[in-house]
């Protein structure tokens, strides 16, 4: 079988996936805390192809030239710019100004995220959804109403005095965090907690995708995908002609 | 099937229900002690789309999360009917149907004959008063203070945390959390003569509802491109 046939369909996969990773983007342009994606590609290295020569009872390989090798998408980079900011309104809702990450206590591991868009669970802990409560930095965060204060720096503020302060983590490396769900990332590394971060209350950030970069990028992954199914059809004829009409006779 | 094309279903059904949030919020502008829902949305499952043990997590798309109330107050509205309430301030109605209690920021009561006696109801249920009774408009009472008649005066209760309500349709909330904290205020702080409209915003309704129907877009265009790649690679052969 030819090499071709492989390469051109690596791209077509490496497309394939290029467009998955970016709908994933576009269907996630409104969830809150939500940081887009991008497909990494590389080349996984080349092969030395060689001429094989006879020469009297030796054989001696010439380099001729070198093929890059089947190269599928194997990576995706998380862009962790800052979101656009929405004002809700919404009695529990929280967003973050610059870096960092809220934390949410799922059973006994701390889970990092931005979506800031919590609740009051039924004892009246602050919690993400059904995923944990945000930790503050004495631990667990109980405010019980939802008539309440929170300055910028995250403190919490009931009847006038201040019971808890929302806990920000940041990390040195991001590369290392991994995604969890529903915008949740765990992290082996060690978390730092920020001492200068900005929260507002009643407000969410917004995701940071770029509407214009992702279709373009679909219609790219699209295009390219296309050509290299056309070059697979004439490959598919040539290998019809290798097969069925080489050494016929009539 | 590609995955973008489940991918891009789910983020078209969220946009689309989040769609309908948004009408209801519209169609409910004019509803009395009427509060706005927003909804929320979350992504999906993270797998595992390689297939060299390589970790290339891609996820499917985005659903609504949740739909939160916004209990912000609304503006006040002269009606000058001396039936008419409006709360100022945090607090609810309460609000008797049969054996259950129902609380609501709708003050528009009517006066309803019952057994000969005159009934402040609203919708069919009793308006109760700071002890829990229902207000019995014709029956006699200590007056307290300068014609102020307590017991015929609407009860306002008051919740420590609003969110232990859940919405039952026809403006009422009931409550659905059991260890709900709550206490009746002694003095209710009631305008009488004023109806609370609706707390809805006309214009970031509108805002978001164009936000909703570009996204909704996006990701049908992105079902079409799905729908063409697979054309595509229909046609590789025969």
């Amino acid at each position: 079988m030819s090499r071709g046939l492989f390469t051109l369909t690596s791209g077509m996969l490496t497309q394939q996936r290029k467009i998955e990773i970016s709908s994933n983007n576009m269907a996630n342009i409104n969830t809150a805390g939500y940081k887009r994606e991008q497909a990494v590609t590389n080349n996984f290295g080349t092969l030395l192809i060689n001429k094989l020569r006879q020469n009297g009872i030796y054989e001696t390989a010439e380099p001729l030239s070198e093929v890059s090798l089947i190269r599928i998408m194997e990576d995706n980079n998380t862009y962790h710019s800052q979101g656009n900011l929405d004002e809700t309104g919404g009695s529990f809702d929280f967003a973050l100004v610059g870096e960092g990450f809220f934390g949410i206590n799922n059973n006994g591991t701390i889970l990092y995220g931005r979506n800031g868009s919590f609740n009051l669970d039924d004892e009246g802990y602050l919690i993400f959804a059904d995923k944990g409560r945000v930790q503050g930095e004495y631990g667990d965060i109980f405010i019980g109403t939802d008539k309440y204060e929170a300055a910028e720096d995250g403190s919490i503020y009931v009847d006038g005095e201040q019971i808890d302060k929302i806990a920000v983590y940041n990390f040195d490396n991001y590369a290392n965090l991994d995604k969890f769900s529903e915008g949740l990332y765990t992290s082996t590394d060690e978390a730092n907690l920020m001492e200068d971060a900005v929260i507002k209350k009643g407000w969410i950030e917004r995701s940071n995708v770029d509407l214009a970069q992702e279709m373009s990028d679909i219609i790219a992954s699209q295009r390219a995908l296309q050509s290299n199914s056309q070059a697979l059809k004439m490959y598919d004829m040539i290998m019809e002609i290798e097969s069925n009409q080489i050494g016929r006779i009539n | 099937m590609i995955r973008a094309y489940y991918t891009a279903t789910a983020g078209a059904k969220a946009y689309q229900k989040n769609l309908d949030v948004i009408a209801n919020n519209l169609s409910n502008v004019q509803t009395q002690g009427y509060k706005a829902l927003k909804g929320e949305f979350s992504d999906l499952l993270y797998t595992n789309i390689s297939r060299t043990g390589e970790n290339l997590m891609v996820g499917s798309g985005s659903k609504l999360l949740k739909t939160d109330s916004i209990f912000s107050e609304g503006a006040f509205l002269e009606t000058g009917k001396e039936t008419d309430y409006a709360i100022v301030g945090d607090g609810f109605f309460a609000i008797q149907k049969g054996d259950e209690i129902f609380y609501t920021r709708n003050g528009a009561f009517s006066v309803a004959e019952i057994d000969d006696e005159l009934y402040l109801t609203l919708d069919g249920g009793f308006v109760l008063n700071s002890n829990g009774e229902p207000i019995n408009l014709s029956a006699e009472s200590e007056e307290l203070e300068e014609g102020y008649e307590l017991e015929k005066i609407p009860g306002v209760t008051k919740f420590t945390n609003n969110f232990d309500l859940e919405r039952v349709g026809d403006s009422l909330f009931a409550i659905i959390n059991e260890d709900a904290e709550y206490e009746v205020a002694e003095s209710p702080d009631l305008m009488v003569g004023y109806v609370e409209s609706s707390n809805v915003e006309m214009v970031s309704e509108l805002t978001n509802m164009i936000q909703a129907q570009r996204a909704f877009q996006f990701n049908s265009r992105i079902i079409q491109v799905a729908d063409e790649i697979e054309q595509t690679i229909n046609t590789l052969k025969g």
